[in-house]
């Protein structure tokens, strides 16, 4: 029965196969939305609409400079403006001077020398907004300009300017399986090709707040959108040298994330924290939408150089690949979490893509340089390296004449395939089945032809085609530190309350959580409520990253109900006379399995279990198989679990002016197991949509260091009526580890969608584009400059 | 007022917010560029007649600004830092937004937004390529706020409403300390962000003479998505041809983004006029309208993709208009 398999999996974290979805009542249902009605009503409140009274205003001076000595810094003058509370530099950090979400490189503010342009070198706290900027602006700063470096492969070479005292190179991921020597010797065509990938700004709607309020014991509340707020603990308590249980953080609704907001509320976080703790006063800050742009993190850029064989039939024989992971100014989430987190390893380790090849290579090198910093943002480095491994199999299936969707379904993972990295993928892999299935819905063979040539495409002024990518992506962040918790407390009213550390941030994951928590204990879904994270209360969680919310924290909540279900049932036992184990709860329900007519309601169940003293609150704690990866040879089981995906694209190139319109995208999905469909399909859409931008106009453009567009007007983003058609379709092969078989949905969804993109422009007009994005101009001049 | 945002609320909204600091603050591109200011201003006047607004401007000279949907004189206000001492709202003015058609001329007030100009009867029955032009204008937020004279007296090159009145050969009407005055719209730029309105002069209409019934117009807008851009290039035709000879009568070609000012492909025009409408004609004076362009490089394009896009945009827009003729009964 239910219970018994589900403590299974728990218990020995493997096989079972999860309920028939007939059997359940709340999961793979489409409830509504947890917070759908105070959102679309405009009700609810995110961080900047909190009241500002009571507050100081927190400022940064930031560096003009992407490389510097800071000299001195003058703040007399900005002292003395009225209004002004506290000016601080770095002298003031009273404990370690020093952030970041994996290596606390990044000083809180700048004491010797700056490396980046948006750098902070200065802290302003004043009574009003006005008076923080009027003193930002007399606040003396000395500088002595350093040359900079602004391109992962110059700061490799020797004599580079050196970012940090320890040299650029951060970090160095390394794959190697078979002989690859060997592999390139027996392929019949290789394809060797350099593509590169932008620095992109994950335009969350919100801009960064934070509001520090410290308390008279020497605690200090921060609160305001984080999207790992455990993370943000972490660092504000070594920068004020104070313990971890003296700093509380609040969420407040999150206006979207993407990974963004990782990085950028440990940024704000622990400043507004240093500004409160010296002022003793509560303290507010809210960056600019173009302070965003120029000084948080955002998606690695790349340069990959990739080089693929193949025998005549198709059979991948070899890859070799060399990553030019650029960092930027600070670590941020790039460099290894042992054994396999970070976003460079993670890179790394998909480079090859969902593909048995016997022969693999890669050679991955995360690099500092005086940009701003690269991050975490939806993909965690895997976009970037799934453009590369889907375009290069187009090039590939194009040399060889053959139709890529046959290349693919020939080299690709199924149930046993063993991965570059040694894994065996033993459980959960629909990724042929999403190939086939897209391929029926899109039509797939009716529509591809070959490329056409340079005359045929002069001939018209519009052109269509069509392109394919599939990918794979991770559940969990593959280190150590996975676990996470959950508390599940029952009232007599039959009323829940769920504390879990997961954050909403629009992906729906309080929707799913209280889902699962329902199904479980055998309620409704508006019978659990949520409360906020607040890390005083709830238990460690993580991040609410790597597409892991569902899984992992669903398995936690679900022992943390079966916990507490526990003395309910046993309550209900002792009402009915029927032994515990035959009783079932199911929708407010408790009732005889053998004998459905004898039954009491859950809340009735409830009021016994507390008036008789039983436990009425139940802890999960779950963590993943625990991974392995060696950066040597990048030999392991980095992540537990896959999930995969295909996407087709149909676009229309404008011949004259090189704009591309996607007309239509199918999207399948094997996501094990939707726990709330409509809200898969949500990631679905919106994830292709900003895949949809990486492919063709998102770029953070740089020149000497400085972000030249700053804002929406000159940052593009796609608006509604650059919408395709989209389809989005889920395929569900049970994931044994996971609540009721399910596997992440928040980032697969953008990562093939450029590619395919890409591919259907070179099926279109006959040019690759092989450095995003492909906007106008760029497919423009291709055109123009193909030969042939 | 439809779905659109109430005009007073607005204003009411700006009212609010009034914290005034003297004089041009900072505009330092390097090392200030992250102090984004608050727009701000002391007073804030809600008008009721040209005259009081030009009152207002006139006693307050070079400290005061004109102000209609505020989309864009506050980024502006924002973006470089600066501080006046008035405002003054003309969007209460009442008859300044009608749009009307008057002996055979059409009246624009400047405080017509872009939403109205898209669904104006009279426009998109007689002028249909301005219609175009203005549901193409920014978002639906930006359409319901903005205005027509906004539009115009912002000056940008990308202005979407210029190239359509520029092939209308639009006048604007202009009222000031000494009475009103006339100018042909082609004359009322005079650089980027710069007009002949002095600073105590106000737009009051724009005037449409009247438009020959047999002549078609379009209008194109490239941008780098589908909405929500400013035009890298965008083109306005007008074309009047001899039936029976497919000969050109009649060719005015506006464009925008493409020079400091909107501008009209004069030599284009002239290549054009009396020529037969074919493919070779039509081609070069497209070329022409290139080398008569002298776009810039900016974040958003290159100088030399946008004036390539000048001969893709003016060759569309040319058969653009000769489909509709050839569909026209006459
Ligand atoms: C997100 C966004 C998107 C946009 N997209 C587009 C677009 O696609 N195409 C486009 O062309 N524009 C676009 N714009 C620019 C702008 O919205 C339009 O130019 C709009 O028509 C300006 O009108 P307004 O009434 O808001 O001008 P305001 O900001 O009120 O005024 C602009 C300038 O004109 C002066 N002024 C206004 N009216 C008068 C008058 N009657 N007499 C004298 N001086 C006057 C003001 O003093 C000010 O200097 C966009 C703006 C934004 C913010």
């Amino acid at each position: 029965m239910k219970g018994e398999k589900r403590k299974v999996i728990l218990k020995e974290k493997k096989v079972e196969i999860p309920l028939a979805k007939e059997e359940l009542e709340v999961v793979g249902k489409q409830v509504i939305r947890k917070d759908g009605y105070e959102k679309v009503t405009g009700r609810l409140k995110f961080g900047a609409d909190f009241d500002k009274a009571g507050f100081l205003h927190g400022k940064v001076l930031r560096s003009p400079h992407a490389h510097a000595l800071i000299k001195k810094v003058d703040v007399e003058k900005a002292k003395a403006l009225p209004g002004v509370v506290a000016i601080l530099t770095a002298e003031d950090v009273p404990g370690r001077n020093g952030f970041g979400a994996i290596i606390p490189d990044q000083p809180v503010i700048c004491g010797e020398k700056v490396r980046f342009i948006g750098d902070g070198v200065a802290l302003v706290a004043a009574e009003s907004e006005e008076a923080a900027i009027e003193a930002l602006k007399l606040i003396d700063v000395e500088y002595e300009p350093l040359s900079a470096v602004f391109s992962p492969v110059e700061a490799m070479k020797p004599g580079a300017p050196k970012v940090h005292e320890n040299g650029n190179l951060l970090t160095t991921v390394r794959i190697r399986k078979g002989d690859t020597e060997k592999g390139f010797q027996e392929a019949e065509v290789i394809v060797e090709q350099t593509y590169s990938l932008p620095f992109v700004e994950h335009a969350y709607m919100e801009p960064d707040v934070a509001m520090a309020i410290p308390h008279e014991d020497g605690t200090i509340t921060v609160k305001g959108p984080m999207q790992a707020p455990f993370t943000v603990r972490r660092n504000i308590a070594p920068v004020l040298h104070i313990p971890i249980s003296k700093v509380q953080c609040v969420q407040t609704h999150l206006g979207g994330g993407f990974g963004g907001k990782e990085d950028s509320s440990i940024d704000i976080g622990v400043r507004a924290a240093l500004l409160a703790w010296k002022t003793k006063r509560p303290v507010r800050m809210e960056y600019e939408r173009e302070e965003v742009t120029l000084s948080t993190a955002k998606r690695h850029p790349m340069i990959i150089q990739c080089k693929v064989g193949a025998k005549r039939d198709g059979t991948l024989t070899a890859l070799e690949g060399t990553i030019y992971n650029e960092q930027g100014a600070y670590a941020s989430l790039g460099p290894i979490i042992p054994p396999a987190g970070g976003t460079h390893a993670h890179a790394v380790i998909m480079l090859p893509g969902p593909y048995v090849i016997p022969h693999v290579k890669v050679d991955g090198y995360l690099v500092y340089t005086n940009h701003p910093y690269g991050g975490a943002m939806r993909g965690f480095g895997a976009p970037q390296v799934n453009f590369v491994h889907e375009s290069i199999i187009d090039e590939l299936a194009e040399a060889l004449q053959m139709n890529p969707y046959d290349l693919r379904m020939k080299n690709c993972f199924e149930l046993g395939s063993v991965t570059a990295t040694g894994q065996v993928l033993d459980q959960s892999i629909a990724l042929k089945e999403t190939m086939r299935s897209a391929a029926d819905q899109f039509e797939w063979f009716k529509r591809w032809r070959p490329p056409p040539s340079k005359e045929e495409v002069e001939k018209v002024e519009k052109r269509r085609g069509v392109g394919m990518a599939i990918g794979w992506y991770r559940t969990s962040i593959g280190t150590f530190s996975d676990g996470c918790g959950a508390n599940v407390y029952v009232h007599e009213d039959g009323s829940v309350i769920l504390h879990t550390g997961i954050t909403e941030m629009g992906q729906g994951s309080h929707t799913v959580l209280a889902q699962i928590a329902a199904e479980e204990l055998g309620v409704r879904i508006e019978d659990v409520r949520i409360v906020v994270p607040d890390t005083d209360i709830v238990p460690e969680a993580g991040p609410t990253v790597g597409s892991r919310s569902t899984t992992l924290m669903g398995n936690a909540i679900i022992m943390a109900s079966q916990a507490v279900k526990a003395s309910i049932l046993e309550a209900a036992s002792e009402i009915l006379g029927v032994p515990a184990e035959r009783l079932v709860a199911r929708n407010r329900l408790i009732f005889d399995r053998d004998d459905q007519t004898r039954g009491v309601e859950f809340k009735e169940a409830a009021r016994r279990a507390l008036a008789t003293g039983k436990r009425m609150m139940g802890q999960g704690w779950w963590a993943p198989p625990r991974p392995s990866f060696d950066v040597e040879t990048g030999q392991g089981y980095p992540y537990f679990v896959y999930t995969y995906n295909t996407q087709m694209a149909e676009v229309e190139v404008d011949t004259k002016t090189g704009h591309v319109e996607v007309i239509k995208v199918v999207a399948c999905f094997d996501i094990g197991r939707a726990i709330n469909p409509i809200l898969v399909e949500g990631q679905i859409e919106g994830g292709i949509m900003m895949g949809l931008g990486y492919a063709m106009m998102e770029e953070v453009l740089l020149k000497e260091g400085k972000v030249q567009n700053l804002n929406f007007q000159d940052y593009m983003i796609p608006t509604a009526m650059d919408a395709p058609e989209i389809v989005p379709m889920i395929l569900e092969d049970p994931n044994r580890y996971g609540p009721f078989g399910a596997k992440g949905i928040g980032e697969m969804p953008n990562i093939p969608t450029a590619p395919a993109i890409i591919n259907a422009v070179a099926n279109a007009v006959g040019v690759r584009i092989r450095d995003l994005p492909a906007h106008s101009e760029k497919v423009f001049h291709a055109m123009r400059g193909r030969r042939g | 007022m439809g779905v659109g945002w109430p005009r007073n609320d607005v204003s009411q909204a700006v009212l609010k917010r009034k914290t005034f600091q003297k004089g041009k603050v900072m505009r330092d591109p390097v090392s200030k560029s992250h102090l984004w200011k608050k727009p701000c201003w002391e007073k804030y006047f809600r008008v009721k007649t040209p005259g009081e607004a030009v009152q207002i401007l006139e006693e307050l000279q070079g400290e005061s600004r004109v102000i209609a949907g505020g989309t864009d004189l506050l980024a502006r206000m924002r973006q470089e830092g600066f501080g006046v001492k008035a405002l003054v709202d003309i969007t209460c003015i009442p008859g300044l937004g009608e749009i009307r058609s008057e002996d055979g001329l059409i009246r624009l007030g400047a405080v017509a937004t872009p939403k109205d100009l898209s669904q104006s009867s009279v426009l998109r029955e007689k002028a249909f390529c301005l219609a175009q032009a203005a549901s193409q204008i920014g978002t639906p937020q930006i359409r319901n706020l903005g205005t027509l004279g906004g539009n115009l007296c912002n000056a940008s090159p990308a202005a979407d409403l210029a190239p359509p009145l520029l092939i209308f050969e639009a006048k604007a009407k202009i009222a000031g300390g000494k009475g009103e005055r006339e100018v042909p719209l082609d004359s009322f730029f005079t650089g980027p962000g710069q007009t002949v309105l002095n600073p105590s002069e106000i737009l009051k209409e724009i005037i449409i003479p009247e438009l020959r019934l047999d002549a078609s117009a379009t209008f194109l807008k490239l941008g780098r998505r589908k909405a929500a851009d400013l035009a890298l290039v965008s083109v306005a035709v007008l074309l009047a041809m001899d039936r029976k000879e497919r000969t050109c009568q009649l060719i005015r070609i506006g464009l925008g983004s493409v020079a400091p000012t909107p501008i009209r492909a004069k030599q284009a025009e002239a290549f054009l006029i009396g020529r037969r409408l074919d493919d070779r004609s039509i081609q070069e004076a497209a070329q022409s309208a290139m080398r008569e362009s002298q776009p810039i490089s900016d974040v958003r394009a290159s100088s030399q993709y946008r004036r390539e896009m000048v001969g893709v945009m003016v060759e569309r827009a040319i058969r653009k208009c000769l489909e509709q003729l050839e569909g026209k009964d006459v």
